[in-house]
């Protein structure tokens, strides 16, 4: 018995039989010559011990925590002022203020959206309005060069004392050079960071490719910042004794500030090292 | 004429097989190994080879060390003529979600034979769409982001680090 094949289909059968075999020969080649294994991401756990300042003035006389609620209330004599100034915005609520001689923030919310409050200075703009004044108990807006005024209502009073930083405008410094920070203004800042870069410009600081800290390039007046005592072209290496050598610390910090009680930071200042301890009340 | 025929047949099997038998597994963590000096790392996932295309499913994404995501599924075909890496359900970490929402659906990158040099991309997710192109001869990108009534409403901040054009939409260039 003969077996007749079609020569040519058996040619092309040959042929597919050499393609595979040659691309399968190839493709061990590349399996050897890629011979690696994933990368993973390798957590180091911190063997650091939680960060705590002892001072011992603390030791003798407890921390003076200044009380928020000593702020004046508004008396209607002083909303019929703020009144005076021009009409009053109906569609926002003030949810807190915080005011200096030379200018400040007001925390806002649109009255339909209570919870979605924004945190302006002054000459931002919060619905076509452009922040120009905080006074005492209220601020002064501008639309279309006609001033507008809102102040805290008379069922916001409460809230007003909560979300109000301290009556003392700058930060406490105790006997042990300690200067006390309100939580409330930490607070504000960990749930709307946006805000912090409104407030504060940091770049890192790069050599030889390792970061040697997070330079203060840019610091907003009136703002929490500026009265934490740092200063343009401060270099930040360091924050509750862990140095700051990549993003990830900078994160770290960040993402447990809530939970913060004392925060110490080194800044390289005019080529000296400094120390600045900060207790959070 | 007909051995024109053959030539190119026997290529396209040619072709068809070794794409079939390269080792994409092995390849994407050669890929993974060149990222890593720039400080991305993509972890724990799985790398699942189909024959013709690679899925990664289930991975976490980390930019200098701070994990930054974790990604539904990325499906990734390398033809030659026509490349494509097609990512599922993007969600950025809690510590990014003041910036940026945190949900990206998907995420189409195409590269084809016609321009080499150039790199397309399409972003759809919470923020609303982006379209990226990205130059590799010019090295350079622009990135134009049609933003959702969300990403409008809650992260204006972020978009003010945009361009805004007169369309309504916000343009990013980009050298590297």
């Amino acid at each position: 018995m003969s077996l007749n094949f079609n020569p040519s289909l058996m040619r092309f059968i040959r042929n597919l039989l050499i393609i595979i075999l040659v691309a399968k020969a190839i493709s061990l080649v590349m399996l050897w010559y890629f011979q690696v294994e994933g990368v993973n991401h390798h957590p180091n756990p911190s063997k650091t011990p939680k960060y705590q300042k002892y001072n011992a003035n603390n030791f003798i006389k407890p921390t003076q925590k200044p009380d928020i609620r000593q702020a004046t209330e508004p008396t209607s004599q002083e909303a019929q002022e703020l009144a005076s100034y021009g009409p009053n915005i109906s569609n926002m609520v003030l949810k807190g203020l915080f005011r200096r001689k030379d200018g400040g923030m007001v925390i806002i919310a649109l009255k339909s959206r209570p919870n979605e409050s924004d945190v302006i200075g002054i000459d931002d703009v919060f619905q076509g309005y452009t922040l120009k004044k905080v006074l005492k108990n209220g601020a002064l807006f501008m639309k279309n060069s006609q001033t507008y005024s809102l102040y805290f209502s008379e069922d916001k009073q409460e809230e007003r004392y909560v979300s109000r930083p301290s009556a003392q405008n700058q930060p406490e410094e105790d006997e042990g050079g300690i200067k006390q920070v309100s939580k409330n203004d930490i607070l504000s800042y960990a749930k709307n960071p946006k805000q912090i870069w409104k407030d504060i410009g940091i770049v890192e600081v790069k050599k030889k490719g390792k970061i040697l800290g997070f330079k203060v390039t840019r610091i907003k007046a009136n703002t929490p910042f500026a009265r934490l005592g740092l200063r343009k072209n401060d270099l930040i290496i360091k924050a509750n004794n862990k140095t700051l050598t990549s993003y990830k610390d900078a994160i770290n910090i960040y993402k447990g500030i809530d939970k913060l009680e004392a925060l110490e930071l080194v800044v390289i200042r005019n080529n000296k090292e400094t120390e600045i301890n900060y207790e959070i009340y | 004429m007909k051995k024109i025929v053959f030539f190119l047949l026997y290529s396209l099997l040619f072709i068809a097989a070794l794409l079939f038998f390269t080792p994409k597994e092995n390849l994407y963590y050669f890929a993974e190994e060149q990222l890593k000096p720039l400080g991305v790392v993509i972890g724990y996932e799985d790398a699942i080879d189909h024959g013709f295309t690679l899925e990664i499913s289930h991975a976490k994404l980390y930019v200098q060390k701070i994990k930054s995501a974790n990604i539904g599924t990325i499906d990734i075909a390398i033809f030659g003529v026509y490349n494509a890496v097609d990512i599922h359900n993007i969600v950025l970490d809690k510590t990014f979600e003041q910036f940026f929402p945190p949900l990206i659906e998907r995420m189409e990158i195409h590269q084809h034979l016609f321009t080499p040099l150039e790199i397309n991309a399409l972003a759809v997710g919470d923020f609303g769409e982006a379209r990226a192109t990205v130059n590799l001869a010019d090295r350079n990108g622009t990135v134009v982001l049609t933003p959702s009534k969300l990403m409008n409403k809650r992260y204006r901040n972020t978009l003010r680090q945009l361009k805004k054009t007169k369309e309504g939409t916000y343009r990013y260039v980009f050298k590297f």
